[in-house]
Parts: C-alpha cells; sequence; structure tokens
C-alpha cells in the first residue's frame, strides 16, 4: 500500500456503541489498511474499542507523584531559606510540616494538568473543523480512517453516514 | 547579655500620669481626638490602670503603669507574617514600623493588649509640630506600634558611652517614663547585672509579673505590697 | 424515545432536553444581563468602598483596640468557608462514586473557585497597607524581606493558592469537552461567529478520542483525590489564625476540625440556594432535581449534627475548666452582649435545619433552599462571634470595647456577594451550569447495568437543529 493509494481519510457516523464494535472489528479485513484510526464521542466509551485492544496509558499519577515530590522539596526550601531574625528561631518543626503538605498538593495539581493537557496534545489554539463535528456533540461516535481511493468499505456499512476526503 | 528591663512599684504610683504624657512626648504618638478616643482608639503606649480594691468608706485604689512587657517569650512575634516585629539579643521586642503592613494580628496575639496600631496617620498642625522628637520616627497609617523602653534613648547612651570608651553606667538610661515620674516609681535597667538597681528590686518579695502563668516572661517586674492571691492566675490584678 | 419528563431523576432511556442547558449559552438572555448589571453595580461599589478605605486610611472602619479584627476577618473565614461546598460535592462524592452528584459538580465547583476569588480579596482589604501586601510573598528583593513562615497568616497564603490553583484547573478540565460540544454546536450553526471563535479556542483542541478521554478521567481522578485533603487543609490553616493565638476561647484544639465542618455546613448551604435559584432561573428541574435535593439534605442534615456536637463539645469544655478570661468570654457569648447572636446562630443552624430538614417534605428544593438561607446566616453569625466575641474581652479587662462596623465594611460586605453573584452570572453565559457529557455518561452508565444485549440506542440523539 504506497501512500499515494492512501490519499483520502474516510468519516463515518455511527448511532451506537456496538455498531461501532463492528466496524472495528472488519476494518482489518478490507483492502484498506487502518492507519491513523481516530475515533471520536462525546462521552467516554469502553476502553475494548480499539482494534486489538491496546491498553490506553496515561502517565498522570505517575507525574502527579513526581509533581507532588518536586512542590515537596521546593516548599521546604522555600520555607526555610529564611534569614535569621535577631534571636527568634527560624523555623520550628510543625509549620515546615505544612507548607511542604501545601507544596506538594500544589505540585501535584500542576504536573497531573500540564499531563493531561500534553498527552491530549492540548492546547491547540487553531481548530480545523472536520465534516461530522456536530454529530459528535449530538451524541453520535466519528470513526475515521486513511484509506484508498476506492473507498465504500463494508466496515462502515452500519454508518448513519460516511464521507469521504482528501486526506492533507 | 544585657536584658533591659523595669520595676514599677505599685505601691508608690500615684497614678498622676506624668509618665504617659512624657512618653507621648518623646515617642511622638498620636493625639487622636475626642472621636476617635470614643471609638477605643486612644493610643497610650503606657497606660495607668486603676483598680479599686474594698467598699465605701474603706476604698483604696491600685494604680498599674501598663505597657509593653517585652516578653521574653512573646506570642506577638511569632505570628507577624513579614518579621516586623521580633526580639532583640538585649531583650528588646523591637517594632520594624517599614516591614508592618498592618495585619494587626500581633495586636490580637497580646494578652496584655499593649499593641497599638494606627488608624490614621496622626496629625500635628503646626505649631504643634515643633514639640516632635527628630530621634522617633512618626508612623504613618495602617503601622502598628508600642512601648520600645525609649529604644532612641538607649542607643544614644550606648553611643556615648562608646564614643567615650566606657560601659553604660546603671541608671544613665532612662526612658521618658522613668525619668517623669515624681515618686520614682519606674526604674529601669539591665536586668542581667544583678549589681543593677533595677535587679536589686526584681528581687524583692514584693515582686511579681503580670499573667506570668501563660509563660511569656515578662521584663517589667511589678512591686506590690500584699502578696494578692495567685500571681500567675491570670486575673486582672498584678 | 421520548417520554414524560420526571423530575425525580435521571432515567437513562429518556430525552433530556439539553436545549435547557444550552439556551443562556446560545445569545443574551435578558435576566442573566440584568443579573450582571445588577452585580455588577455592587462590584462598582465594592472599589468604591475600597477606594475610600486606601485614601482615607483604614481607620474609616470600625475597628478599634481591643477589636483589631472585626467584619473583614469575619467575612474572609465566612468566604473560605462557603468554598467547601464543591469540594464535597464534586470531589468526595465523586471518589466515592455516587452517581447523583453528576448534575451538581459544575455548579459547585463554580462556587468553589469564585467564594475563593472572593474570599481571597478579604486578606488584602483588611490590611491596613495593602499596597505592601508583597511582603507576604516569598520573592526574592533587595530589601531581604522574606515572610514569616512560623506566622498562621503566611501559611493562610500558601493553602489559598493551592486550593485555589487546584480548584480552577479542577473546574476546567472537565470543562473541555463541554466547550468542545459548544465549538462544534457553534461552528454548525454560526461559523464567523463570536462563540464559535471562543469555544474554538476555550476547547483548546479536544477532539474525544478514547486516549484523550483516558487522560481526562486520569487527571479529574488524581485531582479529585488530591483536592480533598487540601480543603480540608485550607480551612483548618484558617482555623488556626485564631487556634495559634493565646486568646480565650480562640486557643482550643478543636479549632481545625470545627471549621471544616463548619466550612462543609455552609458550603452546603450555598449550594442549596444556588441550586434552588438555578432551577428556578434557568428551568433545570430535570437536572437540579428533588432527589438531588433530597440526597443533598440529608447530608446536610448530617453536616448540621455533627456541627451541633463540636459546638456543644466546645462550649462544654469551656464551662467545665472554668478558666477564669474564657469564662468571660463565655458569659459575653451565652448571656452578655452577643447572646442575641448566640441564641439565634443556634436556632438557625441547629433547631431549624434539624426539625426541618428530617421530614421528607423539609427536604424539597423550597424548604431546603430557605433552610440553607438561614444556616448561611447562621454560620456567618458564628464567625462574628467567634472573631469580635474574643477580642472584645480581653484579658487584661481594662481594655475591653465594643466594635461597630462602620459603613466601609457594610459596603464591602454586602458587594463581595455582589462580586460573586456577577462571577456566577459572568459564568452561566459562557458555561453550561450542568456538565453535559458527565450526565449523559451517567446515563450511559446506568443503561449499560441494565441493557444486557438490547438493540437500543445506548447513546441518546439530539433533534437535528438546522
Amino acid at each position: 500500500m504506497t501512500k499515494k493509494q492512501q490519499a483520502t481519510r474516510l468519516y463515518a457516523v455511527f448511532e451506537e456503541l456496538p455498531q461501532v464494535r463492528r466496524a472495528l472489528k472488519h476494518l482489518g479485513t478490507d483492502n484498506a489498511e487502518p492507519n491513523n484510526l481516530e475515533i471520536r464521542s462525546m462521552i467516554p466509551l469502553s476502553e475494548d474499542l480499539m482494534p486489538d485492544a491496546t491498553e490506553l496509558r496515561s502517565r498522570v499519577p505517575l507525574l502527579a507523584i513526581l509533581g507532588g515530590i518536586l512542590g515537596g522539596f521546593g516548599a521546604y526550601f522555600l520555607g526555610t531559606h529564611a534569614p535569621t531574625i535577631g534571636s527568634q528561631a527560624t523555623m520550628s518543626g510543625p509549620p515546615v510540616a505544612i507548607f511542604i503538605f501545601e507544596g506538594v498538593a500544589l505540585g501535584a495539581v500542576l504536573f497531573s494538568f500540564a499531563t493531561v493537557l500534553t498527552e491530549c496534545g492540548m492546547p491547540r489554539l487553531r481548530w480545523k473543523p472536520d465534516p461530522f463535528d456536530h454529530h459528535i456533540a449530538a451524541g453520535r461516535i466519528v470513526v475515521s480512517v486513511d484509506t484508498t481511493e476506492d473507498a465504500i468499505n463494508d466496515w462502515a456499512a452500519d454508518a448513519m453516514a460516511t464521507e469521504v476526503l482528501p486526506r492533507d | 547579655m544585657t536584658r533591659w528591663g523595669m520595676v514599677i512599684d505599685t505601691d508608690i504610683c500615684t497614678g498622676c500620669e506624668g509618665c504617659v504624657v512624657a512618653c507621648h512626648a518623646e515617642n511622638n504618638i498620636q493625639t487622636v481626638g475626642e472621636e476617635e478616643a470614643a471609638k477605643g482608639r486612644a493610643m497610650h503606649w503606657l497606660r495607668i490602670e486603676r483598680h479599686y480594691e474594698g467598699t465605701f468608706p474603706d476604698i483604696k485604689v491600685r494604680f498599674v503603669p501598663v505597657l509593653c512587657q517585652h516578653c521574653g517569650d512573646a506570642p506577638c512575634e511569632p505570628v507577624c507574617p513579614t518579621y516586623a516585629t521580633y526580639r532583640t539579643p538585649d531583650g528588646l521586642n523591637a517594632m520594624v514600623y517599614n516591614r508592618c503592613i498592618g495585619t494587626r494580628y500581633c495586636a490580637n496575639n497580646c494578652p496584655y493588649t499593649v499593641r497599638f496600631f494606627n488608624w490614621h496617620a496622626g496629625d500635628w498642625p503646626a505649631p504643634l509640630d515643633r514639640q516632635l522628637n527628630p530621634d522617633v520616627s512618626q508612623r504613618p497609617a495602617g503601622v502598628m506600634e508600642k512601648c520600645t523602653f525609649c529604644v532612641q534613648r538607649i542607643h544614644d547612651a550606648q553611643d556615648t558611652a562608646k564614643d567615650e570608651g566606657r560601659e553604660v553606667a546603671d541608671g544613665e538610661i532612662q526612658p521618658a517614663c522613668a525619668q517623669s515620674c515624681p515618686a520614682q516609681a519606674i526604674t529601669f535597667g539591665d536586668l542581667n547585672d544583678p549589681d543593677s538597681r533595677v535587679a536589686q528590686l526584681a528581687r524583692s518579695d514584693r515582686a511579681t509579673r503580670i499573667l506570668n502563668d501563660l509563660g511569656t516572661d515578662p521584663s517589667v517586674v511589678y512591686l506590690q505590697g500584699e502578696n494578692r492571691g495567685n500571681q500567675g492566675n491570670g486575673e486582672n490584678t498584678p | 424515545m421520548s417520554g414524560q419528563i420526571h423530575s425525580s431523576g435521571i432515567k437513562p432511556t429518556e430525552q433530556t432536553p439539553e436545549s435547557q442547558l444550552l439556551k443562556p449559552l446560545g445569545g443574551p438572555q435578558p435576566g442573566l444581563i440584568l443579573g450582571s448589571l445588577v452585580t455588577g453595580a455592587l462590584v462598582a461599589l465594592l472599589f468604591y468602598c475600597w477606594g475610600y478605605q486606601i485614601r482615607y486610611d483604614i481607620g474609616v472602619t470600625g475597628l478599634s483596640r481591643p477589636n483589631f479584627w472585626g467584619f473583614y476577618i469575619t467575612n474572609f473565614v465566612f468566604w473560605i468557608g462557603i468554598s467547601h461546598a464543591g469540594t464535597l460535592i464534586s470531589a468526595i462524592l465523586r471518589v466515592t462514586g455516587a452517581e447523583w452528584r453528576r448534575p451538581v459538580t459544575r455548579c459547585a465547583e463554580a462556587i468553589t473557585v469564585f467564594a475563593l476569588c472572593v474570599g481571597g480579596l478579604l486578606p488584602l482589604i483588611h490590611l491596613g497597607r495593602p499596597w505592601l501586601f508583597y511582603y507576604m510573598m516569598p520573592i526574592p528583593s533587595r530589601n531581604l524581606l522574606w515572610p514569616n513562615f512560623n506566622s498562621p497568616l503566611v501559611w493562610d497564603i500558601l493553602a489559598i493558592t493551592t486550593y485555589l490553583t487546584g480548584s480552577v484547573l479542577y473546574l476546567a478540565l472537565p470543562l473541555l469537552p463541554d466547550f468542545a460540544i459548544l465549538r462544534d454546536r457553534n461552528l454548525r450553526s454560526n461559523p464567523s461567529g463570536f462563540r464559535a471563535r471562543l469555544y474554538s479556542l476555550l476547547a483548546a483542541g479536544w477532539r474525544g478520542t478514547p486516549q484523550q478521554w483516558h487522560s481526562l478521567e486520569q487527571g479529574i481522578r488524581v485531582m479529585a483525590i488530591i483536592i480533598i485533603p487540601v480543603a480540608v487543609s485550607v480551612h483548618t490553616i484558617v482555623s488556626w489564625d485564631f487556634a495559634m493565638t493565646l486568646q480565650p476561647m480562640w486557643h482550643s484544639t478543636i479549632f481545625g476540625p470545627y471549621f471544616v465542618v463548619g466550612a462543609i455546613y455552609s458550603g452546603i448551604a450555598m449550594l442549596l440556594v444556588t441550586m434552588y435559584i438555578l432551577r428556578r432561573g434557568l428551568g433545570l428541574q430535570q437536572y437540579l432535581s428533588d432527589a438531588v435535593f433530597n440526597n443533598l439534605s440529608l447530608l446536610f442534615i448530617a453536616m448540621a449534627l455533627i456541627w451541633a456536637y463540636f459546638t456543644f463539645a466546645e462550649h462544654l469544655t469551656v464551662f467545665y475548666g472554668n478558666e477564669h478570661a474564657e469564662m468571660a468570654v463565655y458569659n459575653e457569648r451565652i448571656s452578655g452582649q452577643f447572646a442575641p447572636y448566640f441564641w439565634t446562630m443556634i436556632v438557625l443552624n441547629i433547631a431549624v435545619p434539624v426539625f426541618v430538614l428530617a421530614f421528607r417534605a423539609g427536604r424539597k428544593p423550597l424548604a431546603s433552599a430557605l433552610v440553607g438561607i438561614g444556616v448561611i446566616i447562621g454560620m456567618w453569625l458564628e464567625r462574628y462571634i467567634i472573631v469580635v466575641g474574643t477580642l472584645s474581652v480581653p484579658r487584661l479587662a481594662y481594655t475591653s470595647g465594643g466594635y461597630q462596623p462602620s459603613w466601609v465594611e457594610i459596603g464591602i460586605m454586602i458587594s463581595l456577594f455582589g462580586l460573586f453573584g456577577f462571577l456566577y452570572f459572568m459564568f452561566l453565559q459562557f458555561a453550561p451550569i450542568v456538565s453535559i457529557w458527565e450526565v449523559r455518561e451517567g446515563e450511559h452508565i446506568a443503561h449499560l447495568g441494565k441493557a444486557i444485549g438490547t438493540s437500543e440506542p445506548m447513546l441518546r440523539t439530539m433533534p437535528e437543529e438546522s
């Protein structure tokens, strides 16, 4: 399959989740290799959608912990790096615990947010609309895949609507 | 190490309030005016509390001058978010006007209620401004202040002694209140110097401290005739 | 699949007219515009009063010696307390898997964020020299100033900053899919309009792929887990502004948990009131249904009882200790000058909620919202009694004194309610106040639980709009 033959992208709108599952099973049997398969939906769907049941992975918990550790150290140095004033003790124990706690929380929160954005490829400030976006907003599922020019594929037989666009 | 302290003899105090006036004059304390005073904003770094004892016709009044106690373990110090109040090595609880942003937390934690806030800036219309003491800064509005044991006089005496190549002598430093008391009820000096007058008086068997049970370790010792009940019962009698 | 719209909960196979949720976002709404203008006028009042106070010094307040703290700190604790509404609903209920929280999470989180914005202003407003507030920040400077981390006020700054950041991000994350929905709808109906561009920007490229959903859900789950201890710590630290002093009836170990319980309590009260206003004003009966009010009222009455328990324990301890300075404050509170406020508080916070909410009729929307108003007033009074009640009765009784708020303090207090309302009205006009995707997801999950191999559509369809 040369690149020239995969010059189009097929978009298909499905009403129901079982239809999507059947369609994904069929994808391998057509003469179109599922390149750049994208499934888009309005709510999170169950994870067995991917054709070869690839595990969805997210680094968020790990990076949240990392962010917490960094935040904790940061807070510790922030609080204890203080000039000594007269004969008053610079820092006593319990306040150190308090702001290390806050630092851990802040670090974890910021890191998890940043990780979510990074893993989602966001923020993407220029939005290029796709043909069936409004169907997603209506609650349907849109599956799109790069395919060949002769694009009526069986796997999209259940679809409510299909559209073929030149791939860019 | 020096520890500046004060002994006040309440058996001698006549309640004349000369010390209050002297403190005002020495430290550029504003007179807030009738309206503000009615709101409870009068600023007397040193106040004379009157405690009546007994019933008519056997009433006795005890006059107790209360000022910043310059606590060894001051509750006002750890709560200031900007380190505007701290303990100096020679035993003063210092107030740094420049750092004060006016959260007023220190005043809330002072059990003696001896801190005062500049709700408005002081006003000395001419020619009153000629009475201002140039050694003491005028505080802007929004800043906390309190008795400093006349730190300007302490520094002045220390500078003079250093210029003359000697130690500061006992009794050389007199805060305005001690200086002006006609009954000589207020004595000031180094509590850590066992030969100083203030240390000798503090060893008297009439000695007591206010609210001592709170653990504030005040530097001001009060002398009173009868050791009235518990010294540390938190009650209003010293 | 259209049937009767029941107001007793979300049934998975019913049509839920999201048009109600999308109506405020379609264009200018007279009611919302009017609300924004009125509250905007109050925000102008805030600027005026605060500006007056900065110009003419903080002496324009009614504060004095010994009442160095008054309305401003009362309101500060009050607003930070209100902010615990969102955390309870959207975080604790999410973590424990309570599905009925779905319609409520966003309006609750919005309350949290805006209450924190309002409450966070108050430490600035109450400063004597607010233009020097940055002395409390750990910013290196030539002055070698560093904040005193021993001070509970500095802990306040850290805690509130962390909580505000966390809450904003926690509000923002679940908004992304909803902004995507709005983007797609607006791009179809009015591609060159302002809203299409706004939502294209706000949705930040959300596509709704399984990987994105997985990341998002992990992120929301992690943040929900983090934000719960942060919320507990925030109001604990605010309470330690008082408990870390030596003042009678402030220096109490119960203050940490007591204030957290009180915060959740007042937060639920504000949430009930807000939900009722949204339900009536925007016609959201299907989402903010009777069942949701019922469940929230049950939580509410539980918090009332816990709060009552803490209050009783605190006062009993003081009474038995019979310590001179504490009893002076206690007597003023129970039978002295603060007695009217104290007993009103007891009635509004304990008697009314328990006796009204114990009955099913009392847990209906209007009744519970009215009880909520009473609790908001009662919890405000609680903070006032704690702050001013102790300060007016100092240890050295010679210096006791009264406190009267001035017009500046009252004006700022009222205008802060206006600021909260203004922020909320603005939010209503740009984001759906019920999380569209979470409600749908809830229906989907409920339906999955019921349907076994049916051919019914598992996602509802929207009527095509031209």
